[in-house]
C-alpha cells in the first residue's frame, strides 16, 4: 500500500506542536529560569536578573531545603522499603491461589481512591489524635497505658506517623502492579521446579524474584516519582506554615514560589522555585538511570 | 502539480483545525464560567433597580470584575453577595464577582493580571506589597471622599507601611491577637479581673490550675504567637522584626522569653497534649468545648469555632501582658487586616473604589462585622460583635503596631519546633537558644 506521507503529516504535526508547546518549552524555560532571580512566575523577561548559578548555591546553603532533602530522602528509602517489600509480600499471598482474591485486592486497594485529604485528615484526627485517637483508645483498652500515652504526633514521632500513613495509602497501588507481574509468569516453572523438589521459599528466591526485576524497576520508579511529587501529605501534617520533621522539597518550593503565610513579610522568588524543580527532575532521573543499570532484565526470556 | 498543492492545503486545513479545536476547548471554558457570573449577578438586579430611590452615582454601562479570597459559601462572601446587588441597584454598574478562595488569589491572580485578563479589583490577606505596579494609588480617591476621617489611624498607616508609604490597600475584616480566654472557666476559677502583666497573669493560671481547669492550649501553626508577642514587649516592634529575620537569638531578650514561657511549661499550665496538636485540633477539640481556658491566637478564631462553641460561649478577650523590663504595654499590639485593591487595569476606579467604600461603611462593615464575627474597619460603627466586645478598648488605644515571630520563612519550621518542646517542657530556656542558634546555622 502506498503510504500518503501528507496525510501522516496532517495528523502528527498538531501533536508534535501542542507537545512542543506544553512539555517542552516549559522545561526549557523553567530550566533558564532557575539561573535568573525572578519574584514572580509570570514576570515579564526584562525583570529577570541573571545569577549564574546563585538560586542553586543559596539553595544547598539553606538549612530548610537541606532538612526537606533529608527528609525525602529518608521517605523514598524507608518509606520504599517498606511499601515494596509488604506491596509484594501481599501480591505473592494473593496470588497464591487464597479464597477472597478480588475482595481483598479491592479492600487493600481502596485508600487510593480515596482522595488524599480526606485520608490523612482521617489519620490526624481519628488515629494519631492523642484525646481519643485510635492508638490512644485502643492501648489503653489493651492496658499498655505507657504505649497510650505517647503524643503520635509531637516532634518525635511526627515524621514516621507521616510515613506510617502515606505508605498505608501507597501499598495498594503498587501491590497491583506487582501482582501484574506475578501472573506473567508461567505456571509451568513453578511446577517443574515443584517435581524438583523445590519448596515455596526456594521458588520464591529462585523464579519469582529473578523474574520480577522488571517489575521492581517499574515499581522503584513510580515510587521515586510519587515521592518527588510529595506535598499534600506534608501540607495536611503540617497545615498553614511548614514544619521541620515534615517539610519537603515540594513544600519549600510552594512558599517559595507564592510566599509563606504571615502579612509581615512577602517574599516571592520564582527563580528559586524553578531550581528547586529542575533538582528534584535531576533526582528523578538519576534514580531512573542507576535503575535501569542495576536492574536489567533484558538478559532473561520467558 | 495541482493535486500536490490540493493536498499541502488539506495538510494546512486539517492540522490546523485540529489545533484550533484544541485551543479553542481550552479557552472556551473560562469565557463560559465568567458569563454564567455575569449573568447570575444581573439576573439578581433586573427589573428592581426602577423603584429604587437611595440612588448613588451613576455608572450605568460600566462592568467591573471583582475577584474576592473568600467562598461563596462563607458569611464573608455572602455578605459581599447581598453588598454587590445593593451598589448595583443604586448606581447600575455591574459587577462580576469571582469567589477565588485564598488559594486562587494566591497563586492565579498575578499571572491573571499578566496575561491580561481584566480584573478590576480584588481583595484578599493584607500586604499586597508583591503586587508592585499591577495595584494603583488609592490616595486621590480616599481625599476626594474624606474615607480616612471614619478609620482606623494605626490600621491605615499598617497599610501605608506595606507600600512604602502609599496607601495602595483599604483595610477591612480586621484581627487582633493577644489572649483569647473563655469567661466562664475564669468565673468558674473565681477570676474576676484579667491579668495586666505577666505576674497578674501567673496568678491567673495558678487559680484556673488549682480549680482543676487546664489554663493554655495552642497549635502547631499558632505556636509563635505568644512567642512573639512576649519577645515584642522586650524588644519593641522593630527589635521583633530584627531578631527574628537576622536570626539574633543569642539577644539576652530571647532567653528571658524563652525562661518565661518555660516557666508556664514547668508550672503545669500549658494542656499535656500541646506537644501534638496538629491545627485545628487544640483549638477545636480543646480550647473550644470547654476544656482549657486561654489560647493566644487571633480574633478570627470566633468565626472559626462558632458551630462548635455555639451561641452559649463566653468569649473574653486581654491584650498580652506586660512583661518584667519591657518596654512596651498594650497600646503595642499585634493587629492587622484583609484589604481591597484595585488593579492598574481597572476600567473605572472610582465606580470600584464606590464599592470598597460600601463594603467598609456603614450597613454593610456592621453586617460583615456581625455575620463573620469580625472587627469591622468603620470606626463610627457603634455596634461590635458582642463576642469581641473586650477587643475594643484596647483597639481603640492601639498606637503601635507589632508584627509577629513569623516574618522569617526560612526559621519558622524550626522555631515551631522548640516552641512547642518549650511549651511542652522538653528543653529550657538555654536549650531553646542552642536550637534555634543551631538552626539558624550559626
Amino acid at each position: 500500500m502506498k503510504r500518503n506521507k501528507s496525510m501522516i503529516w496532517a495528523f502528527t504535526i498538531p501533536g508534535t506542536i501542542l507537545f512542543l508547546g506544553v512539555f517542552i518549552y516549559p522545561i526549557i524555560r523553567t530550566v533558564i529560569m532557575s539561573f535568573f532571580k525572578i519574584v514572580e512566575i509570570t514576570d515579564p523577561i526584562n525583570k529577570w536578573e541573571f545569577r549564574g548559578l546563585g538560586n542553586y548555591v543559596d539553595l544547598f546553603n539553606a538549612p530548610l531545603f537541606i532538612q526537606s532533602l533529608i527528609n525525602i530522602a529518608k521517605i523514598w528509602t524507608i518509606g520504599g522499603i517498606v511499601t515494596l517489600s509488604i506491596s509484594l509480600l501481599i501480591a505473592i499471598i494473593l496470588t497464591s491461589g487464597i479464597r477472597g482474591k478480588g475482595f481483598f485486592q479491592a479492600a487493600i486497594y481502596l485508600p487510593n481512591v480515596i482522595s488524599a485529604v480526606a485520608m490523612a485528615t482521617m489519620w490526624i484526627q481519628y488515629a494519631f489524635n492523642s484525646s481519643y485517637g485510635f492508638f490512644t483508645t485502643f492501648f489503653r483498652m489493651i492496658g499498655l497505658e505507657s504505649l497510650a500515652k505517647i503524643q503520635w504526633l509531637d516532634a518525635e514521632h511526627k515524621f514516621y506517623a507521616l510515613l506510617f500513613s502515606y505508605c498505608f495509602g501507597m501499598i495498594g497501588h503498587h501491590m497491583l502492579i506487582w501482582i501484574s507481574g506475578i501472573e506473567r509468569i508461567s505456571k509451568e516453572y513453578y511446577e517443574a521446579s515443584g517435581i524438583d523438589g523445590a519448596n515455596k521459599v526456594q521458588q520464591f528466591f529462585h523464579i519469582t524474584l529473578p523474574l520480577l526485576r522488571g517489575i521492581l524497576r517499574t515499581n522503584i520508579i513510580m515510587w521515586s516519582i510519587s515521592i518527588a511529587g510529595f506535598f499534600i501529605w506534608s501540607q495536611l501534617f503540617s497545615p498553614l506554615t511548614a514544619d521541620t520533621s515534615t517539610v519537603v522539597p515540594m513544600v519549600y518550593m510552594y512558599t517559595k514560589v507564592f510566599g509563606a503565610e504571615t502579612a509581615d513579610m512577602i517574599s516571592r522568588d520564582a527563580g528559586a522555585g524553578a531550581a528547586i524543580g529542575i533538582i528534584l527532575c535531576a533526582l528523578v532521573i538519576i534514580i531512573f538511570r542507576v535503575a535501569n543499570r542495576v536492574l536489567k532484565d533484558d538478559d532473561l526470556e520467558f | 502539480m495541482k493535486r500536490k498543492f490540493l493536498q499541502k492545503v488539506g495538510v494546512a486545513v486539517i492540522s490546523g483545525a485540529m489545533i484550533m479545536s484544541i485551543l479553542a476547548g481550552c479557552g472556551n471554558n473560562s469565557a463560559k464560567e465568567s458569563t454564567t457570573a455575569a449573568q447570575a449577578s444581573s439576573e439578581g438586579t433586573s427589573g428592581e433597580s426602577k423603584d429604587d430611590t437611595a440612588k448613588g452615582p451613576d455608572y450605568s454601562g460600566v462592568k467591573l470584575v471583582y475577584w474576592s479570597n473568600w467562598e461563596a459559601t462563607e458569611p464573608q462572601g455572602i455578605v459581599i453577595a447581598e453588598a454587590i446587588k445593593a451598589y448595583e441597584k443604586e448606581t447600575g454598574v455591574e459587577i462580576e464577582v469571582e469567589f477565588k478562595g485564598r488559594k486562587g488569589i494566591k497563586e492565579g491572580l498575578i499571572p491573571a493580571l499578566d496575561a491580561k485578563q481584566q480584573v478590576d479589583f480584588f481583595d484578599g490577606q493584607g500586604n499586597k506589597s508583591n503586587y508592585g505596579d499591577r495595584i494603583i494609588s488609592l490616595e486621590d480617591l480616599v481625599k476626594e471622599s474624606d474615607y480616612e476621617s471614619r478609620s482606623n489611624p494605626t490600621m491605615m498607616n499598617l497599610f501605608r507601611s506595606y507600600n512604602e508609604g502609599v496607601l495602595k490597600e483599604i483595610p477591612y475584616q480586621f484581627k487582633a491577637n493577644a489572649y483569647l480566654y473563655n469567661k466562664k472557666l475564669f468565673k468558674e476559677a473565681g477570676i474576676d479581673k484579667v491579668p495586666a502583666n505577666w505576674d497578674e497573669f501567673l496568678a491567673v493560671c495558678q487559680k484556673l490550675k488549682d480549680a482543676g481547669i487546664t489554663p493554655i492550649t495552642t497549635d502547631d501553626a499558632y505556636v509563635p504567637q505568644a512567642f512573639g508577642m512576649h519577645l515584642g514587649r522586650l524588644v519593641g516592634s522593630q527589635g521583633l522584626k530584627e531578631t527574628i529575620n537576622n536570626n539574633e537569638w543569642d539577644r539576652p531578650e530571647v532567653l528571658q522569653t524563652a525562661n518565661d514561657l518555660a516557666e508556664l511549661a514547668s508550672k503545669g499550665y500549658f494542656s499535656e497534649l500541646v506537644a501534638s496538636n496538629v491545627f485545628p485540633t487544640g483549638q477545636n477539640t480543646e480550647f473550644a468545648t470547654g476544656k482549657v481556658a486561654m489560647y493566644a491566637v487571633g480574633t478570627y478564631v470566633v468565626n472559626e469555632v462558632k458551630n462548635i462553641t455555639g451561641p452559649d460561649f463566653e468569649w473574653g478577650f486581654f491584650g498580652y501582658p506586660e512583661v518584667n523590663n519591657g518596654i512596651n504595654g498594650t497600646e503595642a499590639m499585634m493587629i492587622g487586616g484583609q484589604s481591597f485593591a484595585i488593579t492598574s487595569v481597572c476600567k473605572n476606579k472610582e465606580a470600584a473604589f464606590g464599592f470598597i467604600e460600601k463594603m467598609t461603611r456603614g450597613e454593610y462593615d456592621e453586617k460583615l462585622a456581625k455575620e463573620s464575627i469580625s472587627l469591622p474597619a468603620d470606626s463610627q460603627n457603634p455596634s461590635w460583635p458582642e463576642q469581641l466586645a473586650d477587643v475594643k478598648p484596647y483597639f481603640d488605644n492601639c498606637t503601635e503596631i507589632m508584627g509577629g515571630a513569623e516574618s522569617n520563612p526560612e526559621i519558622t519550621p524550626a522555631l515551631k519546633e522548640n516552641l512547642i518542646k518549650l511549651y511542652s517542657g522538653k528543653i529550657t530556656g538555654a536549650e531553646f537558644v542552642e536550637n534555634m542558634k543551631k538552626a539558624a546555622g550559626k
